[in-house]
């Protein structure tokens, strides 16, 4: 039972990263796959300031969102000047330039070794620590992720967005600036990445570089893909889809190499029969 | 001047779920310089394209020179037509020789391609002086008349010409209808033209169609065509 | 000065694999991200071949010649049908990453996590010292090899009928077509050398810095990325100046900052490119809007 909570506990935190990737990805078509960079952001955050400096786990969350919102303000300058496949390749840069701050500002990150002992959220006296209660947190913010980026989307700045998508010039032409909207939908994604972020630096209380590097930010590319791209459900879907068959493949003593080939072959696969996903409505 | 070298029967094509060009018949006589003219979207350059084998999803029968033959580029060429397209004609960091030498690639024979790229510079001189030279320095005109030169490498029988004037200034347009002209009366290759601007090309073609929404609405000598009222028809569609 | 050889000797590796990648992306449009793997796999085949007693210098070019045909392979039956069936740029990209991270995995799977080394001798050689200057054996050989297969490249594409179809194929790939080229042939062809020249170049690299699971993407991919876009993806002679610039960056880099920034300065660079000039340095296409 314990395990299962676990488990429901990280699909959880994962569908806020899967949804909002997919809000970047899916819905406005900037293939990211920088996502975990800033989902490393909101974990250091928290676990730097409430392990240092002794912060409450919901104040860090602002901090996480702050940084995380500014760096990709910023990195989006670069990174939407270039087309489609290039976007690709800058977004590669970048997550790969985050993964080695991570790792070798030592003195801010502890580098490879980690900063331990994040505490669990605590509301004055009440804690979370107890896996019923975490989930039910959990579960609060994903709702939340999930209800704030459905409306975004149902709004005409919603509509924009994907129009955008499908063809920048005839948006373009009909007068919207169409940089600044795509810049808009990576801030918002970045900002919930982080705040998925707090949450497994509290649940795990442990962080360290690795769990941000390039292929988690592959993973929830993969797990948006299968579950369908420019939809909501279908990011929870394929969160759920890989992280409990990456459990039952552990389970059946699968090793990570193993694993990860199947990731691979099934992303092809994706490719070649069905490219918008399971509940996908959008074909790259 | 009347055996069909070129004859296309029924032919249809597709794009996607459209249908673009509806049953098509025409057919170019030995010798002659044909237009295809129409308005805007008429299908000049799809027509033109299918014939060629440029678009898989097109039926109907093309017959070559005698032959029926299955649309594909590398088929067409080995039969003796040729094509030349409009927009990125050359290319552009070749040199013009080497321009030339890819328009005689399905030839082997060193000797013959050097004799045919003298005799064309000969023809075209303003290849001449630029010989060494890369094909991105050189001008709108200059690189059409490469392409043209290029196009006619390994002595076709039938040239097809999409829209040639596009993207040049009147005069040199006026140069380059001269050397179709020329071409057609110094080597007899019959010419298919796909064209909008129809003053000077209707002083060297000999017959021509007149296409709209995809359909065959006229064909006939170039003088009948010419007359103001037909075009006026077509082109302001009446004609249905 | 040191610096600046020491920058070259590798920027001419760096310029191998931009070269074979440029190769490749001019022909098809699209970022075949598998190809710094399959050239990972051309060291790992030379390292196995060495294992059982091969000669150094016999076991590259079967090495190479191995990983080429799964290069060929690659794009025939992975990336064609996708072609043939209209796929864009970016779905391409992204069934390449699938395939990179199967084939890691795999190289992961036989040859271990751990860094395999290669050595040509089994005594270190001295160094020479030339003009000043010191060189190592390795990177004597890496030098010399690297020369010699840069001007066969040259000769190829300049002198040879199928060199000439490759680079019009780079120009204007519609235009082949009408001219009646059977283009797949040559886009096999360009698979085989673009993956053959990186085979060659991980192979001699790997002396320096051996062999390692993640190389494929990590190193050998971003190199050939980062040098092809400073230079002007789509350009030979971009691929080259690129290699050798970024080499020689990287070095000063080193230098001053420790090695465990290279990565950054590798990327920062880029990004100072894509930035302020996307189209590089010998501008042929745009990557950039």
């Amino acid at each position: 039972m314990d395990f299962i909570l676990q488990v429901l506990i990280i699909i959880g935190i994962h569908s806020i990263l899967t949804m909002s990737l997919n809000y970047v990805a899916g819905f406005t078509g900037l293939m990211s796959i920088n996502h975990a960079a800033f989902y490393g952001m909101g974990a250091y955050a928290t676990a730097i300031l409430s392990t240092q400096y002794d912060w409450n786990f919901f104040l860090t969350i602002p901090v996480g969102i702050v940084i995380a919102g500014i760096v990709a303000w910023l990195v989006s300058f670069p990174m939407l000047k270039m087309k489609e496949d290039s976007f690709v390749l800058v977004s590669l840069g970048f997550a790969i330039i985050m993964f080695n701050i991570m790792q070798n500002w030592t003195d801010l990150t502890k580098g490879p070794l980690g900063i331990k002992g994040v505490q669990a959220p605590m509301l004055g006296d009440f804690s979370f620590f107890a896996k019923p209660l975490f989930l039910v947190l959990v579960i609060v913010a994903a709702a939340l992720t999930y209800w704030f980026l459905n409306r975004i989307l149902k709004t005409p700045y919603g509509t924009i967005l994907k129009g955008a998508r499908e063809n920048e010039t005839v948006a373009r032409v009909n007068g919207h600036n169409v940089v600044s909207y795509q810049r808009s939908a990576f801030v918002v994604g970045a900002i919930f990445a982080a705040i998925a972020g707090a949450f497994i630096a509290s649940f795990i209380s442990f962080v360290n570089p690795k769990a941000f590097e390039l292929i988690i930010s592959v993973y929830l590319l993969i797990m948006i893909i299968l579950g369908g791209m420019a939809s909501l459900p279908g990011s929870i879907l394929g969160a759920f889809i890989m992280l409990t068959s990456l459990e039952v493949l552990r389970f059946a003593g699968v090793s990570a190499e193993w694993q990860q080939i199947l990731y691979g072959f099934i992303l092809i696969v994706i490719m070649f029969f069905r490219p918008q996903g399971i509940l996908g409505k959008y074909k790259i | 001047m009347n055996n069909k070298l070129l004859n296309v029967t029924n032919l249809d094509v597709h794009f996607g779920p459209t249908q673009v060009i509806h049953n098509v018949d025409y057919h170019v006589n030995e010798g002659e310089i044909l237009i295809l003219m129409g308005p805007n979207g008429a299908g000049k350059t799809v027509l033109l394209k299918s014939t060629f084998g440029l678009f898989e999803k097109s039926t109907g029968t093309v017959e070559f020179d005698g032959k029926v033959i299955h649309p594909h580029p590398s088929s067409m060429v080995e039969a003796g037509m040729s094509f030349v397209g409009q927009g990125k004609r050359v290319f552009p960091s070749l040199t013009i020789e080497e321009n030339l030498r890819m328009g005689a690639y399905l030839w082997s024979d060193k000797k013959m391609i050097q004799a045919r790229t003298e005799e064309l510079i000969q023809f075209f001189p303003v290849l001449k002086k630029k010989f060494k030279q890369i094909a991105y320095y050189m001008s709108g005109g200059e690189q059409q008349i490469l392409a043209l030169a290029r196009g006619l490498m390994m002595n076709p029988k039938l040239l097809l010409l999409d829209e040639p004037s596009i993207g040049l200034a009147p005069k040199i347009v006026q140069s380059v209808f001269e050397k179709i002209a020329e071409i057609n009366k110094t080597f007899g290759t019959s010419i298919v033209v796909v064209e909008h601007n129809l003053k000077s090309l209707l002083n060297i073609a000999h017959r021509g169609y007149i296409l709209a929404e995809g359909k065959m609405l006229m064909e006939g000598p170039v003088e009948k065509l010419a007359d103001s009222k037909n075009l006026e028809k077509v082109f302001f569609g009446e004609i249905a | 000065m040191q610096i600046l050889l020491n920058g070259i000797i590798v920027g001419g590796i760096y310029a191998l694999i931009a070269l074979g990648f440029n190769l490749i992306f001019s022909s098809t449009r699209f970022f075949h991200v598998l190809y710094g793997v399959l050239a990972l796999l051309g060291a790992y085949f030379t390292y196995t071949f060495m294992e059982y007693g091969w000669n150094f210098f016999a076991a590259i070019p079967v090495a190479a010649l191995l990983a080429s045909l799964l290069g060929v392979a690659s794009w025939q039956f992975l990336y064609k049908p996708l072609v043939d069936r209209k796929a864009s740029s970016l779905v391409l990209m992204v069934t390449s990453f699938g395939a990179l991270i199967v084939v890691q995995n795999l190289i992961a799977l036989i040859w271990k996590n751990n860094t395999k080394s290669i050595s040509i001798t089994d005594t270190i050689k001295p160094a020479y010292e030339f003009l000043g200057l010191n060189i190592t054996f390795n990177q004597l050989v890496i030098l010399a090899v690297s020369i010699v297969l840069m001007v066969l490249l040259e000769l190829f594409l300049k002198k040879t009928k199928y060199g000439l179809a490759i680079r019009a194929i780079g120009d204007n790939a519609e235009l082949t077509t009408v001219l009646g080229l059977h283009t797949n042939r040559i886009t096999l062809l360009v698979f085989f050398i673009g993956t053959f020249l990186s085979a060659v170049s991980a192979s001699l690299i790997a002396l320096e810095i051996g062999a390692r699971p993640t190389h494929g993407l990590h190193y050998f991919f971003l190199k050939a990325v980062i040098a092809s876009i400073i230079g002007g993806i789509g350009s030979m002679r971009g691929a080259l100046i690129g290699g050798l610039l970024l080499g020689v960056v990287e070095n000063i880099g080193i230098y001053y900052l420790g090695g465990s920034w290279q990565e950054v300065v590798a990327f920062s660079l880029l990004t100072l490119f894509l930035l302020f000039k996307p189209q590089g340095l010998v501008n042929q296409m745009q990557l950039a809007k």
